[in-house]
């Protein structure tokens, strides 16, 4: 272990040092409070007012325009750009084909399944790779989508394995699976693998379980910092009760917290960086539908403890996408038995009260993907579903926790439209970064005139494409 | 609002916090307003090296105050309260660095500024390279005057753990602004370049 003595700063620190003290100095005269000069308001400080209006007055706003929309709004009208509620911009409402070398996403099995799409900013994203040996690998890009490159090999033979988090764009955690002949086997014990180098090294950290819950597995997991963590273990049905893990200084430490009393499983974990966190917990059974229903669970202390709703969302079983844009904000869309058309839900209090609407006219009969930014802005994908597979599929956003939406354009491959859209992954409220299907996908195959030719190579790919409303600048 | 309601961002000056509902009992916030007055400006501080923006320096301090506000009742009995905003704010500048391409994307009318501070910026952008904890610590130390031995207790690491963060952070942070080591080559009028 290298030991660190203080020594003289050199004439390099010392500037640093006297450019920190500078800065520092000058942003303590930074006034606080918004209104001590009233006689003049700056521009800025008008902004800054605006964005923080009392959630009564967005409501009332909102529901507002809302009435006025419902009482002019024609069917037939095309949807127009809407700015975001949460400042003066407006998000780009056309999504492009990303001009992208390579993409890590094949189609594997005919429908939605792809590998996922985890995107940090608008132009770091970290993707499970479908084209690689086993469909087991990861890649990274820092360019919105256009390049990509295989991240490292985990020690020990481990794969990484979902979830994974990646709180900034060089950190990620995920789950470090072992394996036998090259597949997965079984837990030999929570480990997780770290970086903090976008994936060129990892390190594995074997997770201090309590006594008797050495084969317990990581199935979720929520780290809004570089620091803090927080995952949700289960264990076989043999043994004793789920649990959740928690560390606040880069995983050096972790302490063990029971779950709420009556919590069968969870769908979604979500936590702030305050230590805020919420949970959705699909209750209910298909022997037992009177106890069907979405049960959020809430925590304030990064899941030390925990508080369940009183008011479950009825429905659980028939969700179909759910995200937790904040702690207090989730979204859910929910088969609603006709099969024409699904329903959406919304909380914007941790799960106390839930709002349920039906999808608007006009969208496509299957909630596919869903994905929020934050609290307010969130991107919902959709397709139809027929015989010979996907199609009209649709992307549309909120900028209102839910309340209202908006149609982006989608772009044509070659000359042919998308079948859908999965996944889409939002790391801001400006956009997404998505992986298309083309309609070719789902096309019968053709007769065989001959028998197939065994020794060729497979067909080179059928991969499908990265779309994108975000215009990326490189990171790092 | 119920058992989960979350209040907004608002005005959180003391008197104008007295008139909203706060989660949980209805108790004087007892302290609240001293500690607003002390710690305030600090956090202000720090928000600005962290981030160069005065905007968001305001938004990072006032954010890091309602959630202090939101659980005063805990905080307040924190040994040090004021340990907890630094960590909260931190938190909240490490994030924010991470959504920083919304703000530009998103909210640009929010960054006017009177006069930007090239200097401030290219510092936040330097301090945006490095490893968080890394520039946490040198912000805590160098810009919150905070003891190593007290930035190893609030960030709760040995203290050789944050001389080294602190010396690595520093020589990261002379590379990225082009300090040299030479005393012939730091330009004086300039420190940034």
């Amino acid at each position: 272990m290298t030991q660190f003595t203080e020594s003289p700063l050199t004439p390099a620190e010392v500037e640093v040092k006297a450019l920190i003290t500078r800065v520092a100095n000058r942003g303590a005269t930074i006034e606080l409070a918004f209104d001590q000069s009233q006689e003049h308001e700056s521009g800025q400080r008008r902004q800054l007012r605006k964005r923080y209006v009392p959630l009564a007055a967005v409501v009332t706003v909102a529901a507002v325009v809302a009435v006025i929309v419902l009482l002019v709004a024609r069917p037939s009208a095309p949807p127009s750009p809407i700015a975001s509620p949460t400042g003066g911009g407006s998000a780009s409402l056309q999504m492009q084909l990303v001009d992208s070398t390579s993409s890590p996403f094949a189609s594997v099995g005919g429908g939605p399944q792809t590998g996922d799409l985890l995107c940090v900013t608008s132009s770091t994203c970290y993707a499970s790779d479908d084209t690689a040996p086993g469909g087991m690998g990861w890649e990274a890009t820092a360019d919105g989508g256009m390049t990509w490159r295989t991240l490292a090999a985990l020690p020990q033979g481990r794969l990484l394995s979902d979830p994974v988090a990646c709180p900034t764009p060089t950190t990620c955690v995920g789950v470090a699976a072992p394996t036998v002949a090259g597949g997965l086997a079984p837990s030999e014990g929570p480990q997780l693998a770290l970086t903090s180098d976008g994936g060129r090294s990892w390190r594995l950290d074997s997770l201090p379980v309590p006594p008797g819950e050495s084969h317990a597995t990581i199935e979720r997991l929520s780290c809004p910092t570089a620091s803090d963590c927080v995952a949700f273990l289960t264990n076989s049905p043999t043994t004793s009760s789920n649990f959740f893990l928690t560390t606040t200084d880069g995983g050096s430490t972790w302490t063990s917290s029971n779950e709420p009393a009556g919590l069968t499983g969870l769908w979604a974990l979500h936590c702030d960086e305050d230590g805020d966190c919420i949970g959705l917990d699909p209750t209910g059974s298909v022997q037992d539908p009177n106890a069907e229903g979405i049960v959020a669970i809430r925590s304030d202390d990064w899941g030390a403890t925990w508080t369940t709703s009183t008011s479950p969302m009825p429905f659980g079983p028939g969700v179909l996408v759910f995200d937790c844009g904040d702690a207090v904000h989730c979204i859910l869309a929910f088969g609603n038995g006709s099969g024409t058309t699904f329903d959406l839900a919304r909380t914007a209090d941790g799960g106390q009260t839930w709002v349920t609407s039906a999808a608007p006219s006009g969208w496509p009969s299957l909630a596919i993907s869903l994905s929020c930014a934050d609290g307010e802005d969130c991107y919902l994908s959709a397709s139809d579903y027929a015989k010979t597979g996907y199609e009209s599929p649709a992307v549309e956003v909120t900028h209102d926790g839910g309340a209202s939406w908006t149609s982006l354009q989608l772009p044509e491959v070659k000359a042919q439209p998308l079948a859908l859209v999965y996944p889409l992954s939002c790391p801001v409220a400006a956009g997404c970064i998505g992986v298309g299907a083309t309609v070719q996908e789902f096309d019968t195959p053709p007769k065989l005139s001959a028998p197939p030719n065994l020794t060729a190579p497979p067909s080179p790919n059928n991969n499908r494409v990265i779309i994108s409303n975000l215009s990326s600048s490189t990171d790092g | 609002m119920g058992t989960f309601g979350r209040v907004e961002k608002c005005d959180l000056r003391p008197h104008a916090l007295a008139s909203m509902k706060r989660p949980g009992p209805r108790e004087p916030v007892s302290g609240y307003e001293d500690f607003f007055r002390a710690t305030g400006p600090r956090l202000v501080a720090l928000g600005y090296v962290f981030t160069g923006d005065r905007g968001q320096a305001q938004d990072l301090a006032q954010e890091t105050l309602l959630r202090a506000w939101q659980r005063w009742e805990k905080v307040s009995a924190y040994e040090d309260p004021a340990a907890w905003c630094r960590r909260v704010l931190s938190n909240l500048a490490t994030s924010e660095w991470r959504k920083s391409s919304r703000r530009r994307a998103v909210l640009p009318s929010t960054l006017i500024a009177p006069e930007p501070d090239v200097e401030a910026l290219e510092l936040a952008r330097a301090l945006d390279t490095l490893p968080p904890p890394q520039r946490t610590a040198i912000v805590l130390h160098d810009a919150g005057d905070l003891s190593v031995a007290d930035v190893a207790r609030e960030l709760d690491v040995p203290e050789g753990t944050v001389r080294s963060w602190l010396s690595r952070g520093r020589k990261a942070l002379a590379a990225e602004l082009y300090l040299s080591d030479s005393d012939d080559e730091v330009q004086q009028d300039d420190p940034v370049h």
